[in-house]
């Protein structure tokens, strides 16, 4: 399939590209940096509405068990409670992606984060106090704290109707593996094991919900997705998504921990319907740990082969996921791992198949990558055991398979951009790999300080994911007779920078200053509709949305101009607040004037314009195949390493990365977008863990959740490969979630490269790493 | 629910030890071990709060015959880079500059680090390897009494001391190290900055004619105090440190620790990293010898 390019649109990429005042890839600093950095930004906790109340919920802290009776007296007698609830007081209804959720418990908890009451109190200390004077009494069941526990023989069963704890498969095949295995010269097989990750916003989780007289609904909510979010919610508090507004207040992070409705949303609205007041709720640090979902445990068997000469053959990956004791949508991240194992790199036969289990574990969910980093990590790692037993180049055995523009992978994506081979070249050069990648390390007795590097690669999508019906974004616009320009966007801001893009891109378009264009972005009563926050679409789709909206209002604007100035339109460009002449860029008259010419004048028109983008894709078929991105992005990342072989600590270096992101919009921006990312990364892979025992969380804490700091963080050598995507705006790709995922895997095989011994399982803490060292030298007797 | 009816600021000891003895009261120094555990609610808040920051006589080092003397609540930003501790006891600066972050260490006290009596408090190894004396003031009917406790006496486990309600730590006193003392002072974690010590070691060594003379040796986070390792001094004391003496020093401390396996690392790990940080030092030493 080859996508139609708007000849058009290239004409006019081409043309703004050599103009010197463009916007288009300079370093822009974030519009919201001002507040934040001055404290004068207002987040959630610092809203106060008159008579607002604090809520307080109560969690189970019981992994598994019956709930015999909840007494809630003590509680409600309490000078300043306002309301106690439980699931005897509201009207339940089942919700989540596995239809096994409500907002408070009734009957069985299933892990340590049910919520069983909540309050809503005068002070969040009252508040606090009186959800101690709650007695629960519970009777216990048995603990189903791991995958492995989870699918033994006579297990407990989490939830009834799910007989036997995996709520879903998912099963992929593109090929045929028994094929792929007869023309294999070489087959590597392993077993990989990766963590839980907790997303450590910096912002905690909180709501406000207040009710008006008319009985409409006004959330202060951190949701990613507002507008699937005021849909999904309004089922589980039976109100109408039309009376219900979300508002959004600065959100900070959300890195995926906000692509659903949690119990606590539910009910804090059913607290404020109780008191009839406004009331709040806001995480602290440790129950933030506690009680918001995780990135996914997952163990990943996988087997892979090549021939002679490096092209790969097959991939067959077992993938089984520790879900919880929930579901969310976290149990959907197989789809985007089966997109890795499918199509990261040239593959004919590809086999996969994906168990969901549950378990008695706090629940899981979206989380930057969704999915991929762990089948990268795997992926990856294993590629390097397959060049090891060809005796190969890490380098060569990738460039070998990368793909090029315009093929299309047995999945069904069509690559229409790829610059993956550019990215292994340049992120290789940098890291200076011919010189500091030598062959890998043999060893006898392990000791000292020894060095190493490894590589991986990145696959994502990079046009969006077409999951719902639709993975469109709406834009509204107008301009006022001042030249100031207001853009309604359905694309929530939640730290990655989305709203100064799309500044950018207007005012790109409009030629004027980014001083003029005001973005508002986080209210559902204004803005149009959009799918939400993830898979790294934004700048991709509600950049193109606020492109088309703007070239709209550039024509009426240009053919405004055109009238009063009496020109021919196509004469006639806008540039520094001006109308100019396009071939001289003579300034002819400010913006402000023809506008108002137009208020004013003879026609007594606006300058208001709509645009709804849906980008060309297709949703996956039955198989799960089709071309379900507008396009791809890639990277490769090159770690370097320092590893104690005596104490297992290991120091990365250096991370050379390359990112494929079709075209830099904000240089600046995109610097902070790809270093927070290997930042992320490289504690997803050193040392962060969210550790359980029995289903139970032992490290809620910073303390004792470990994640790297500035003292850690390596150099950084960030390359921009710009293949200029004909369906981005301005050639752009989305590279949100990228630069997090092949961090573990470069790291891993820059380990291997140092030590010659290969550790497939996350994270690589000190401990970790001097226990397969000593493994590996008692191995080698 | 409890509250702080009273918090009091006293500007001098006589009027601490006065306080000190009172019923309900809790001394507050820099307040980063308290208040976390004030805000979290794993301790209830005093009744009565005597803050110290306040004292002068409590406050800074001071260096006279020999002798180095560090007020109890001198903050630990500064330890690390004061010339007299520097230039004395280097190992105190090194683990005093390692102390969480600069944001925490420029509340965070030296008096509170001991009375805390945590098993990883980063600067109780480096003042057992300098055989450090800590000033211990009560109050009495004629005023105040001070007496000496060694630092090696001073932690009776996990969060205890031998202060009696109405001590208060004064000070720690310990001898100048000679100027060709070897000396050093490490600590391990997950990650190498603002961590709880895993575990962690000091050692003060006196060499003469290659062979050590004297030898004072600590651990820290591998025992439920922090500890003297008698035995590990013992392996090399009058010993010229070649690698068998190390191995029998680094075995000697292996069996002399008795750590757990807690959520930061187990038992074995622990042991592993004491022996490697403490036969990397005795290397060392061996080496600054050698030059
Ligand atoms: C984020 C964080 C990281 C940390 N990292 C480290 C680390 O890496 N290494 C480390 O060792 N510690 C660490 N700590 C612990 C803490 O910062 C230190 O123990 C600090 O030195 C305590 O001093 P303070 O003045 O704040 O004590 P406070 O909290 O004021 O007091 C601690 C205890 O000592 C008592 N006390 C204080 N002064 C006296 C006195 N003069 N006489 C009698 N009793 C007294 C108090 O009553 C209290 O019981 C960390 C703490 C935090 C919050």
């Amino acid at each position: 399939m080859i996508r139609s390019v708007d000849d058009t649109a290239v004409k006019e990429q081409t043309r703004r590209k050599t103009r010197k005042d463009s916007l288009i890839g300079k370093r822009v600093p974030k519009l919201d940096a001002p507040d934040k950095a001055t404290g004068k930004t207002r987040y959630l906790d610092d809203i106060k509405l008159p008579r607002m109340l604090y809520g307080k919920i109560l969690f189970a802290d019981r992994p598994h068990a019956r709930i015999v009776k909840i007494d809630t007296s003590a509680a409600k007698v309490m000078k300043g409670v306002r309301a106690v609830i439980t699931a005897d007081d509201v009207e339940l209804v089942t919700f989540g992606f596995g239809s096994d959720n409500t907002a408070l418990k009734k009957g069985k908890v299933t892990c340590i984060r049910d919520e069983i009451a909540a309050v809503a109190a005068d002070t969040s200390e009252i508040a606090t106090e009186a959800i101690k004077r709650i007695a629960v009494t519970y009777e216990d069941l048995p603990v189903i704290g791991s995958i492995e526990e989870s699918l033994a023989d006579g297990a407990p069963v989490i939830h009834e109707h799910i007989a036997d704890n995996v709520p879903f498969r998912f099963d992929y095949a593109h090929g045929d593996v028994d094929q792929g295995i007869l023309e294999s010269d070489v087959i590597v097989e392993d077993t990989y094991h990766v963590q839980r990750q907790a997303h450590c916003c910096l912002g905690t989780s909180g709501i406000i919900a207040d009710f008006g007289s008319d009985g409409r609904l006004t959330l202060h909510s951190l949701t990613q997705v507002p507008f699937s979010y005021k849909h999904d919610l309004s089922k589980i508090i039976r109100i109408p998504p039309e009376r219900i507004r979300v508002i959004q207040p600065p959100i900070g992070g959300g890195f995926g921990s906000k692509l659903d409705v949690h119990p606590f949303e539910p009910i804090c609205v059913f607290l404020a319907r109780a008191t009839s007041r406004p009331v709040r709720m806001t995480f602290s640090r440790e129950e933030e740990f506690l009680a918001t979902p995780t990135r996914q445990p997952m163990v990943i068997k996988l087997k892979s082969g090549a021939k002679k000469d490096g092209t790969f053959t097959f991939r067959d990956v077992l993938m089984t996921l520790d879900n919880g004791g929930h579901t969310s949508w976290g149990a959907t991240t197989p789809w985007i791992s089966i997109r890795t194992f499918s199509s990261l790199y040239r593959v004919p036969h590809v086999r996969q198949h994906v168990d969901v289990i549950y378990t008695n574990n706090i629940y899981a969910c979206a989380f930057r990558g969704y999915g991929n980093p762990q089948a990268t990590f795997a992926l990856e790692s294993q590629i390097d055991g397959l060049a090891d037993e060809l005796g190969m180049d890490p380098l060569d055995i990738r460039l070998k398979n990368a793909q090029e523009s315009g093929e299309t992978t047995g999945q069904g994506l069509v690559l229409g951009t790829c610059g993956l081979k550019e990215c292994l070249e340049t992120a290789t050069r940098n890291a200076g790999w011919d010189v500091k990648h030598s062959a890998p390390a043999k060893h006898g007795k392990r000791t000292g300080v020894v060095r190493g590097m490894g590589m991986a690669s990145i696959f994502h999508v990079g046009g969006g994911a077409k999951i719902y019906r639709s993975d469109g974004c709406g834009t509204m616009l107008k301009m006022d007779d001042f030249g100031g320009v207001v853009v309604f966007t359905g694309a929530s801001e939640i730290g990655q920078g989305s709203e100064t893009v799309i500044a950018q891109i207007v005012a790109e378009e409009l030629g004027l200053p980014l001083d003029n264009i005001r973005i508002v972005n986080n209210d559902t009563d204004l803005t149009p509709w959009d799918v939400g926050v993830h898979a790294s679409r934004t700048t991709f789709i509600a950049g193109n949305s606020a492109l088309r909206a703007a070239r709209k209002a550039r024509e009426k604007l240009l053919a405004a101009a055109a009238e009063q100035l009496k020109r021919d339109a196509d004469d006639l460009d806008l540039s520094a607040g001006n109308v100019v002449d396009r071939s001289t860029c003579e300034p002819l008259a400010p913006i402000p004037k023809i506008i108002r010419g137009l208020h004013f004048g003879k026609k007594n028109d606006l300058i208001m314009t709509s645009d709804y983008y849906e980008p060309p894709s297709t949703a996956p078929d039955k198989e799960d195949k089709g071309d379900i991105s507008a396009c791809y992005s890639f990277g490769t990342h090159v770690a370097e390493v320092e590893v104690d072989q005596d104490t297992g600590v290991v120091k990365v270096l250096g991370i050379s990365a390359a990112h494929d992101v079709g075209r830099v919009i904000n240089q600046m921006g995109i610097e902070g977008q790809i270093e927070g990312g290997i930042a992320q990364g490289l504690g997803y892979c050193l040392t962060e863990e969210l550790k359980l025992r029995d289903g139970r969380v032992i490290n809620p804490t910073f303390t004792d959740y470990k994640l790297i700091t500035t003292q850690e963080l390596p150099e950084m050598n960030v390359a921009f490969i710009e293949t200029n995507e004909p369906a981005g705006p301005y050639g752009a790709k989305g590279v949100a979630e990228s630069p997090l995922i092949a961090v573990s895997a470069a790291v891993a095989n820059a380990v291997h490269n140092a030590t010659g011994v290969r550790i497939n399982e996350l994270p690589l803490t000190p401990e970790r790493v001097l226990r397969k060292l000593q493994e590996a030298t008692d191995a080698d007797g | 629910m409890s509250a702080t009816k009273s918090y009091l600021a006293p500007t001098t000891l006589s009027e601490l030890t006065r306080l000190a003895g009172e019923p309900g009261v809790t001394v507050l120094a820099g307040g980063t071990d308290l208040q976390p555990r004030w805000s979290k609610g794993t301790a209830d808040r005093p009744e009565i709060v005597v803050d110290i920051k306040g004292i002068n006589e409590l406050k800074g080092a001071t260096f006279a015959n020999g002798e180095i003397r560090i007020g109890a609540c001198t903050r630990i930003n500064g330890i690390d880079v004061n010339v007299i501790v520097r230039e004395h006891a280097p190992l105190l600066a090194e683990a005093a500059g390692r102390v969480a972050c600069p944001q925490i260490r420029n509340r965070a006290t030296l008096g509170g680090n001991l009375c805390n009596a945590s098993p990883a408090a980063d600067t109780a190894v480096p003042l057992i390897a300098l055989d450090a004396v800590l000033d211990i003031a009560t109050s009495a009917p004629n005023g105040t009494i001070i007496r000496q406790v060694p630092v090696t006496e001073f932690f009776t486990g996990p969060g205890a001391t031998v202060l009696s309600p109405g001590d208060v730590l004064v000070a720690v006193r310990f001898k100048a190290l000679p100027k060709e003392t070897f000396s050093a002072w490490n600590k391990f974690g997950t990650r190498p900055s603002m961590e709880i010590a895993v575990a962690s070691v000091g050692v003060v060594l006196r060499m003469a004619d290659g062979k050590v003379t004297a030898a004072r040796v600590g651990y820290g986070s591998v025992a439920p105090v922090p500890l003297r390792g008698v035995d590990a001094e013992a392996a090399i004391v009058n010993q010229t440190l070649s690698d068998d003496v190390i191995a029998r020093c680094t075995e000697a401390a292996r069996n002399e620790i008795s750590p757990i396996t807690d959520m930061r690392a187990s038992e074995r790990y622990r042991r592993d990293v004491v022996a490697v940080m403490l036969r990397r030092m005795l290397e060392n030493a061996r080496h600054a010898r050698n030059n």
